[in-house]
């Protein structure tokens, strides 16, 4: 089993999480996303969840300019991907006890 | 690769945009907004990373943002172009093929092509038309210049791109020579264009405010109907409505069709300047020709009038009253 197919069904919940936390940008996102553990995370990846988590109303967006040339483009959590993020918690922590039940020898025994 | 410079990135950037061309262009500036500060951010913190194939990197986007897969080549406008090409290369290909293959047909296409010569002079005289036409700059001198533009251009090899300009200016010149030509013979029967594609016996006739003239009643001072009456107009033409073969409708209905009767004079002439004029009932033979219904008879027409108010006779005193 690779980490990366697991990631992607949970990469939705792990960028709103962040978002959440503090205001950021694309690779500053990434940048969070691995110093948490999840090291393989492509930035490709989050930069497209980001932009559909946009689409989808959960994030909203706004350009900063920076010195250096070109602009960054930030994200923040809305109300709606607050809610979203709620309701993705509790799936996450339901499915990850069963996981752990079912994967744990003590648990099954 | 340990390091980049920003002119690499942007070029991956630009790739990256690139592999999402056939995404809406609003679409494509919402992704990769920022893509190139993102970048140059990772490859500062990251010195082992390494630029890798753009269109992998937007791909994984593409799929990250839950856009569709880019379509197939085939169905991209620069494919439906190239395949178009491949195309009219092929179909290029089978007739040469096709034209090997008989030699009848090979002579016919040896001959068309000798004629090129000539087609090279057409075109620079279509050249020319459109200069004098564009710019007002015609001149024998531009004609002869432009001739033998057209015969250098005729002879020489040219590399592909440029052969594909010479195929479009052909095409051009074609639409033009052809052109002129449709417009030629218009100009040549201007006087009566508006029945150039008619049947030749509207050609000739009788008109009365637009509306041709079918037959002609005409009344006596007594304001009698008059019969069998020849006219001619001023030059001493016949005036006639009709002519050999001419026809029209028997019956109020035009339920059946009809033969106009030419009358014949002591020559031996048939004319058709005798009025009012006579028809006979016809039908269409198996030539499709209107031939007279054998054993019909001739039908006189219905005059408009049974007669019309008499002439006023004239004054007796032959000096007019001041």
């Amino acid at each position: 089993m690779d980490a990366t197919q697991l990631l992607k069904g949970v990469l939705d919940v792990a960028v709103l999480a962040v978002v959440e936390a503090d205001d950021g940008y694309g690779y500053d996102v990434v940048r969070r996303l691995r110093a948490a553990g999840l090291d393989d995370v492509g930035d490709a990846s989050v930069y497209g969840t980001l932009r559909r988590l946009y689409s989808a109303g959960a994030l909203t967006s706004y350009v900063v300019p920076s010195e250096e040339g070109p602009h960054r483009k930030y994200y923040g959590i809305t109300d709606q991907g607050r809610t979203m993020l709620g309701h993705q918690r509790k799936v996450w922590a339901e499915f990850a006890t069963t996981m752990t039940d079912l994967l744990t020898p003590e648990a099954a025994a | 690769m340990t390091t980049t410079v920003p002119a690499e990135i942007a070029s991956f950037a630009a790739g990256v945009r690139a592999a999402l061309a056939d995404l809406p262009q609003e679409e494509v500036e919402e992704l990769t907004e920022g893509l190139e500060a993102d970048l140059a951010e990772a490859f500062r913190e990251d010195l082992a990373r390494e630029l890798g194939d753009p269109a992998v990197y937007a791909a994984e986007l593409r799929a990250a943002a839950g856009l569709p897969a880019p379509v197939a080549d085939g169905e991209t406008r620069a494919g439906l172009v190239a395949s178009g090409i491949d195309t009219v290369r092929a179909f290029g290909r089978d007739v040469r093929a096709f034209v090997a293959d008989h030699p009848g047909l090979a002579k016919v296409v040896a001959f068309v092509v000798s004629l090129r010569p000539a087609w090279w002079l057409v075109r620079a005289w279509a050249a020319w038309v459109c200069l004098d036409a564009v710019v007002g700059f015609g001149g024998l001198l531009l004609l002869v210049a432009l001739a033998a533009g057209s015969v250098w251009l005729g002879l020489r090899t040219w590399p592909g791109w440029f052969s594909g300009v010479i195929v479009v200016g052909n095409v051009v010149a074609a639409v033009v020579v052809l052109g002129m030509a449709a417009s030629f013979p218009a100009s040549l029967s201007s006087g009566y264009a508006d029945e150039s594609f008619d049947y030749a016996e509207d050609l000739t006739g009788v008109y009365l405010d637009g509306q041709q003239v079918t037959n002609i009643f005409a009344y006596d001072a007594a304001g009698q109907p008059l019969s069998d009456v020849q006219l001619f107009d001023q030059d001493g033409n016949p005036l006639a409505t009709s002519v050999d073969g001419g026809n029209g409708c028997l019956d109020a209905d035009c339920l059946t069709n009809g033969l106009w009767l030419p009358m014949q004079l002591v020559t031996g002439q048939d004319v058709f300047n005798v009025f009012p004029m006579t028809m006979v009932e016809a039908r269409w033979d198996e030539h499709g020709n209107l031939v007279p219904v054998s054993g019909a008879r001739p039908t006189e027409r219905v005059a408009p009038f049974l007669q019309v108010p008499a002439l006023q006779p004239p004054a007796t005193d032959t000096v007019p009253s001041p």
